[in-house]
This record gives structure tokens, sequence and C-alpha cells, in this order.
């Protein structure tokens, strides 16, 4: 357990294992709930500047 | 007659946000390695965590990747667009926004919300969050709307200035 880049290893396996059993689609989500809020923000601020120009 | 702002102000917040999000990667997690993305949820104590850590900073990588193809998208539809503005200084002014957007964001939903992660964890913990979203949050989105409102407001404008 000493190499740490290693495509096959027991250290590699036993970190896709801990990722896979962790809750994987809700960790999705939480990685990209700050990125969706963001859309929503842009386009809400994109929205407000083509109210404006018209 | 004014130009539209909106196709090139859209593709520099875009941008911001993707460049915004890679210094954050580059930066805290790989270069200084004060953070990884889900280091309050499962602390990288050894290999396995450390690496389970790897992982996820990928998958937070991929988004910000996503978010800078999309940038890029954005800026070539508005050189298409007809009478869209072409300025530097709209498009600089809507980058460092939109990266202080992410900073905002990113600080308030994954340090304080859900608590994934932490700028500087341990002592003066908060204070390093609160930094964070105040000073590249809200002072990346200020300054970056005074430099939007002091570009030109038309083709005109621009070649005068």
């Amino acid at each position: 357990m000493i190499a740490l880049a290693c495509p096959d290893c027991p250290t590699a396996r036993a970190a896709r294992a801990l990722v896979l059993h962790d809750g994987v689609w809700s960790h999705v989500w939480l990685v990209a709930a700050p990125y969706a809020l963001i859309a929503l923000i842009v386009v809400v601020i994109v929205r407000g500047i083509q109210r404006h120009e018209r | 007659m004014s130009a539209k702002r909106a196709p090139l102000v859209a593709a520099g917040l875009v941008l911001g946000v993707g460049f915004g999000g890679f210094v954050d990667g580059i930066a805290l997690h790989q270069l200084l390695q004060w953070h990884n993305m889900l280091s309050s949820v499962v602390p990288p104590i050894d290999l396995v965590t450390m690496k389970y850590n790897m992982i996820w900073d990928g998958a937070f990588h991929v988004l910000t990747w996503v978010a800078c193809l999309t940038g890029v998208v954005l800026l070539f539809r508005a050189g298409r667009v007809p009478g869209a503005l072409w300025s530097g200084r709209l498009l600089g002014g809507a980058m460092l926004a939109g990266w202080g957007l992410f900073d905002l964001v990113e600080g308030l939903v994954d340090h304080q919300l859900l608590g994934l992660h932490h700028v500087h964890p341990g002592a003066h913990e908060l204070a390093w969050d609160l930094g964070f979203v105040t000073i590249t949050g809200v002072g990346f989105l200020l300054l970056g709307a005074a430099i939007m409102r002091g570009s030109p407001a038309s083709h005109a404008d621009r070649h005068v200035a």
C-alpha cells in the first residue's frame, strides 16, 4: 500500500470501491450543486441585461 | 445606437466561472494542498482516503472543464451575433465577475451549507472561509461589475475610447 499513482494496485481498488460504496450519486449531486446554482444565476443576469437592452 | 452587451457578458461570466474553478482546484487543492473536494466528509488521512479525495477533485475538474468549454462556445457565438459589442473591457470585467460568482457560491454552498470542505481547515477556519467569500467572492464580483460598467456602450464609443 505504498504506490499512490497506480491504475490497478490494492490502494487504487480500495479507493474506487470506497467511492462506489459511499453514496456516489449523492456526492455527484453535491459536487454539481454550486454549478447548478451558478448556471441559474448567470441565466437570470443575462436575461436581465437582455430585457434592459430591448 | 447601443450595441448588445448580453452575448459577451454571458460568455465572460461562464469563462470566469470556469477559470475561477481551475484557480481553486490548481492552487488550493493541488499546489497548496489546503483541502480537497470532500476532505471534510472523508478526511484524507491515508493513501486510500487521499485517492478517494483525488477522484472527487477530478469530478470537480470535469465540471470546471465543462464550464470553460461552454464559455468558449458562448464566446464564439457572441462573435457572430449581429450588433453584439466586442469589447475587451466588457469581457475582462465579466470574467472577473464570473470568478467572483464562483467563489461566492462555492464558498457559501460547499463551505458553509454542505460542509464538504473548508478553505484552510484547522485554526481560524471560519475566518479563512469568510475571507474567501468576501475578498475573492463579493470583491471580484463587484470589481468585475465596475469594470463592465466602464466599458463602451456602442461600437462607436469603443473606437473613440
